[in-house]
C-alpha cells in the first residue's frame, strides 16, 4: 500500500510528455508574443507591444506576416502616434483580409489621429476614400468625423450638408456640430432650431449634460448678437448654475435684459419624430431659479448693498430691466474673478448701477473692478512668467512622464501651477495636446534610450568578464539532432560515390575510373567580421550618443512649440485685461469729472 | 462706460469663441511647426524602436540565449475576473509577485491576451513550476472573501526555447471557481 502512494506522488511530478505540447506559427493568432502584445496593447503600453512584434518579424517585412501580427502591430503604431507606418499596414490588410468592419473602424481611427494632429487633407482623403466599403453600422460615425474635419478647414456649407445626409442615427454630438456649421454657413435659422433641439435634449450623461449646456450657451449668445434679447433669456436659463458654461451664460442672461427683446422667431422644418415626445427637463437646477421674483432678488440686492438708489426721469420698464440685469451678474462677482466672464461682470455692474442712477456705487464697482482687474493681470504676469521659465510643460507630463501610451495618453488632471487656470481653453484644444504628447513620448524615449545605455553596458562588461569553457561540439551536434526531424525516417538509404554516371542501358561493364580524390582539408581562418551578442551590443552602445542627441533637440523643439502656443493664448488673455481696465479707469474719471462739475 | 457698440463688441468676441470662430485660431506658424515636429517625431520613434528590438534582441540572445530560454504566461479566460496578484516559482528560486492595478487587471481580459509572467534561463530537464492567484470578479462586494487557486507542476524543457501558458479559467463553462490550468507551447519552425 505504501509504495502505491509513493508510485502516485511520483506520478504527480513526473515530467509532461511531448504530447501536452501545442504548436503555433510564428506571428499568428496563438503565438504567445503576439497575445502578448494584444495584452500590453490593452495596457496602454504600445510601444512595449510594438518591440515584442518587431522581435517576432526578425528581418521579415512585417507586410507578409500573418494577419493577426499585422493588425496588432498596426493598431500599436497607430496607438503610439505613428500613423505613416499603421497606414501603411491597413492598407496592406485592406487589400488582403476580408473584414470590413474592422478595416472600416480602423481607417476611421486613422482619420481621427490625421484630425486631431492637424493632418486634415489626409484625414479627408482617408474618408472619402473608405466612403464606397463602408459597413453601414459604421456610417454615422463617418458623417460625423467628416463634419468634423469639414469644419476644421472652414468648409461650413459642406460639412453642414454632410451632416444633415440622413444616414442612420445621430449623436447629439454631432446634431450640436450641424447647428454650428449651419449658423456659420448663413442658415441661421435651421442653426438655430438644431441647437435648440441639442439644447432641450433628454441627458442621460454628464457629457450629455455639459453638451446642452454648450448648445444652449452657444444658442443664447447667438440670439443676442441678432438682437434677439427676448428670445435668448429662456435659453440662458436652461444652463446649469453650476459648470463650465455657467458663468458666461450668467453674463448673457444680464446682457439679454438690457438687448432689444426682438419679434417672436419661427422655427425651421425639424425633421426628428422625437420632437413630439420631448420635454424640458425641470428638475435639474437652471439659471431660471436666480429670477425668480421675490426669491432671489431681493437677496442679491442685499449682498451687495444695493437698496438705496433709484432711477431718475426714466421709463420703469428701462429701469425694470437694469435691475433685472444685475441679478446674474451680482452672482457672478461671488466667482472666480479670474474668469474673463466674471470681469466683465464687474465692469457690467457699475455701468448699469450709472444708467440706474446710483452714481457712488456706481464709482465704487468701478474702483473694485479696477483692483480685481490689476491683481488679474498681475497673476497674469507671473503665469507668463512661469511658462518662459519652461516650469509648465514639464509640470504636466511629470506625473505621468514613464507611460507608453502615445496618442492614447489624456491628461487627467492639471497640475496646481499659477498659468494651469489661464490654460484650461488651450489645455482642451487637439493642437496643444498633440504637441503635449509628442513632448512626453519624446520625454519618454529619452528615459528609455538612457536605460539602455546602462543595460549595454552591463551586457558587455558581463560578457567579457565571464570566464566561458570551451564549447563542446559532440554536445551542439547532440542538441541540434535532438530537435531535427528526419523527412522519411521508413526509407533506409546508403550511399556511395558515383562520380561517371552513363545512361541507363548504354554500359555493359564497369567503367574504370580513377580513383575519387578528396579535396585536402585545411583549417579555415576566423571569420572577419562575427556578429554574435557582444558585437551587436557593442555596435549598439555606438548608436546611444546620437539617438540622445536628436531627442534632446527634438524634446526642446516640442517644448519650445508649446511655450509658444501657451504664450500666445496667455498674451490675448492679458490683452482683454488690458482693455477692461482702460474702460474701467476711462469710466471712473467720467464719473469723478461729472461729480467735480456737479453733475448729477 | 460701456457703449452698446461697445458692447455688442463683446457679444460678438464671445460668439466667436463659441463657434470656434478664428478669433483663437493658433499662430500662422505654430500649425505647420506642430506638424513638422510631428513628423519628425514619428521618425525618431521608429529609429528608437528598431534601437530596442536590437537591444532587447542582443540582450536576450546574451543573457538567456534560445537553448535555455524558459517564458512563463498567464491567460485569464474566466470573465470579469479581476487579479489583485500572481505568484509565480521556479524550481527554488525567490518567488516572483505581480501584483495587479485596475488597468492590468483589465486588459488581461482581453480576447487571447497573453501576460508574460517571467522570462529566464533554465537548463534544459525538470523543472518544478508553481503558480497561484488571488482576485475577485468585478460584481463581488467588498466584503467577499478573495479568490484563488494554484498550481505545480514539474515540466521536461527541451533544448530549446519554451513558452508555458498557465490559464485562469471557470471549472466549468456553466460557472463555477476560477482555477489554474497550464499548457506548454512550441514554435512550428
Amino acid at each position: 500500500m505504501r509504495s502505491l502512494v509513493v508510485l502516485a506522488a511520483l506520478a504527480a511530478l513526473l515530467p509532461l510528455g511531448a504530447s501536452a505540447v501545442e504548436t503555433y506559427q510564428p506571428g499568428s493568432a496563438d503565438d504567445p508574443q503576439v497575445r502578448l502584445a494584444r495584452f500590453l496593447d490593452d495596457d496602454k503600453r504600445h510601444f512595449s507591444a510594438i518591440v515584442e512584434l518587431r522581435q517576432i518579424a526578425g528581418k521579415t517585412d512585417p507586410l507578409k506576416m500573418p494577419a493577426e501580427y499585422q493588425w496588432r502591430l498596426a493598431d500599436n503604431y497607430l496607438g503610439f502616434g505613428m500613423r505613416d507606418r499603421a497606414e501603411e499596414i491597413y492598407r496592406n490588410l485592406a487589400a488582403t483580409a476580408p473584414d470590413a468592419k474592422r478595416i472600416g473602424h480602423a481607417n476611421l481611427q486613422l482619420a481621427e489621429f490625421d484630425y486631431e494632429r492637424g493632418y486634415n487633407a489626409e484625414a479627408r482623403a482617408t474618408l472619402y476614400r473608405m466612403r464606397e466599403k463602408l459597413p453601414p453600422e459604421l456610417v454615422p460615425e463617418w458623417q460625423e468625423l467628416l463634419g468634423r474635419v469639414l469644419m476644421a478647414d472652414g468648409r461650413y456649407g459642406e460639412a453642414a450638408d454632410a451632416l444633415l445626409k440622413d444616414e442612420g442615427d445621430k449623436s447629439e454630438f454631432a446634431r450640436y456640430n450641424l447647428g454650428i456649421a449651419l449658423l456659420n454657413d448663413g442658415r441661421t435659422v435651421q442653426g438655430q432650431t438644431v441647437l435648440d433641439r441639442v439644447g432641450t435634449m433628454r441627458p442621460a450623461t454628464s457629457e450629455d449634460l455639459a453638451l446642452r449646456d454648450r448648445a444652449n450657451l452657444t444658442l443664447g449668445w447667438q440670439f443676442l448678437q441678432t438682437q434677439q434679447g427676448g428670445t435668448s433669456k429662456p435659453v440662458f436659463s436652461r444652463v446649469r448654475v453650476e459648470g463650465p458654461f455657467s458663468n458666461r451664460a450668467l453674463l448673457g442672461l444680464g446682457w439679454a435684459q438690457l438687448a432689444p427683446q426682438g419679434a417672436r422667431i419661427q422655427k425651421a422644418e425639424t425633421p426628428s419624430p422625437e420632437d413630439q415626445k420631448k420635454k424640458v427637463l425641470t428638475s435639474i437646477s437652471t439659471l431660471g431659479v436666480l429670477i425668480r421674483p421675490g426669491y432671489l432678488d431681493q437677496d442679491v440686492f442685499d449682498r451687495a448693498g444695493m437698496r438705496s438708489f433709484r432711477l431718475n426721469n426714466s421709463n420703469p420698464e428701462t429701469e425694470a430691466a437694469l435691475r433685472r440685469a444685475l441679478v446674474p451678474w451680482i452672482e457672478l462677482t461671488t466667482r472666480d474673478p479670474m474668469d474673463p466672464a466674471v470681469q466683465e461682470a464687474w465692469l457690467a455692474i457699475p455701468y448699469t448701477l450709472d444708467k440706474l442712477g446710483a452714481h457712488t456705487q456706481a464709482l465704487q464697482y468701478y474702483e473694485k473692478a479696477v483692483g480685481i482687474l490689476e491683481n488679474a493681470r498681475k497673476r497674469m504676469n507671473e503665469a507668463m512668467v512661469s511658462i518662459k521659465q519652461g516650469r509648465m510643460v514639464e509640470t504636466i507630463v511629470r506625473r505621468d512622464l514613464d507611460s507608453e501610451a502615445g496618442w492614447d495618453w489624456k491628461l487627467h488632471d492639471l497640475p496646481d501651477a499659477p498659468e494651469t487656470y489661464f490654460l484650461q481653453n488651450l489645455l482642451a484644444e487637439h493642437r496643444f495636446q498633440e504637441a503635449l504628447k509628442n513632448y512626453r513620448d519624446v520625454r519618454m524615449l529619452t528615459r528609455n534610450v538612457e536605460s539602455w545605455r546602462v543595460r549595454l553596458d552591463g551586457i558587455a562588461h558581463d560578457y567579457i568578464a565571464t570566464e566561458r569553457p570551451a564549447g563542446d561540439a559532440d554536445a551542439l551536434i547532440k542538441r541540434a539532432l535532438s530537435d531535427a526531424t528526419t523527412p522519411k525516417p521508413e526509407l533506409k538509404l546508403n550511399l556511395r560515390l558515383d562520380p561517371q554516371l552513363a545512361t541507363p542501358g548504354t554500359y555493359k561493364a564497369k567503367v574504370a575510373t580513377a580513383p575519387a580524390t578528396l579535396p585536402p582539408l585545411t583549417l579555415a581562418s576566423a571569420p572577419t567580421r562575427f556578429n554574435g551578442p557582444y558585437e551587436r551590443t557593442v555596435a549598439l552602445q555606438a548608436r546611444v550618443g546620437n539617438l540622445r542627441e536628436q531627442l534632446t533637440i527634438a524634446g526642446t523643439e516640442q517644448a519650445q512649440l508649446l511655450q509658444d502656443m501657451a504664450i500666445h493664448e496667455l498674451e490675448g488673455q492679458r490683452q482683454q485685461i488690458e482693455r477692461y481696465l482702460i474702460e474701467a479707469r476711462f469710466a471712473l474719471a467720467r464719473l469723478y469729472d461729472r461729480q467735480s462739475q456737479g453733475d448729477k | 462706460m460701456p457703449t452698446t457698440r461697445g458692447r455688442f463688441k463683446v457679444l460678438g468676441a464671445s460668439l466667436a469663441f463659441l463657434l470656434g470662430l478664428p478669433a483663437v485660431a493658433a499662430t500662422p506658424d505654430t500649425g505647420e511647426r506642430a506638424i513638422k515636429l510631428d513628423q519628425t517625431v514619428q521618425a525618431l520613434k521608429d529609429e528608437v524602436l528598431e534601437f530596442n528590438s536590437e537591444a532587447a534582441s542582443a540582450e536576450v540572445d546574451a543573457v538567456l540565449p534560445d537553448y535555455d530560454r524558459l517564458n512563463v504566461y498567464l491567460s485569464v479566460k474566466a470573465g470579469g475576473l479581476l487579479l489583485q496578484d500572481v505568484t509565480v516559482t521556479l524550481d527554488n528560486h525567490p518567488a516572483e509577485i505581480y501584483h495587479y492595478d485596475e488597468f492590468d487587471s483589465r486588459a488581461i481580459l482581453g480576447k487571447n491576451a497573453l501576460q508574460r509572467l517571467i522570462r529566464v534561463s533554465a537548463e534544459p530537464g525538470p523543472h518544478r513550476l508553481r503558480v497561484s492567484f488571488h482576485g475577485k470578479f468585478a460584481d463581488a462586494k467588498d466584503s467577499d472573501p478573495l479568490l484563488g487557486d494554484q498550481y505545480e507542476v514539474t515540466i521536461d524543457k527541451p533544448a530549446h526555447a519554451t513558452d508555458v501558458e498557465f490559464i485562469i479559467a471557470r471549472e466549468s463553462r456553466f460557472g463555477g471557481k476560477p482555477k489554474l490550468t497550464m499548457k506548454q507551447w512550441r514554435s512550428a519552425q
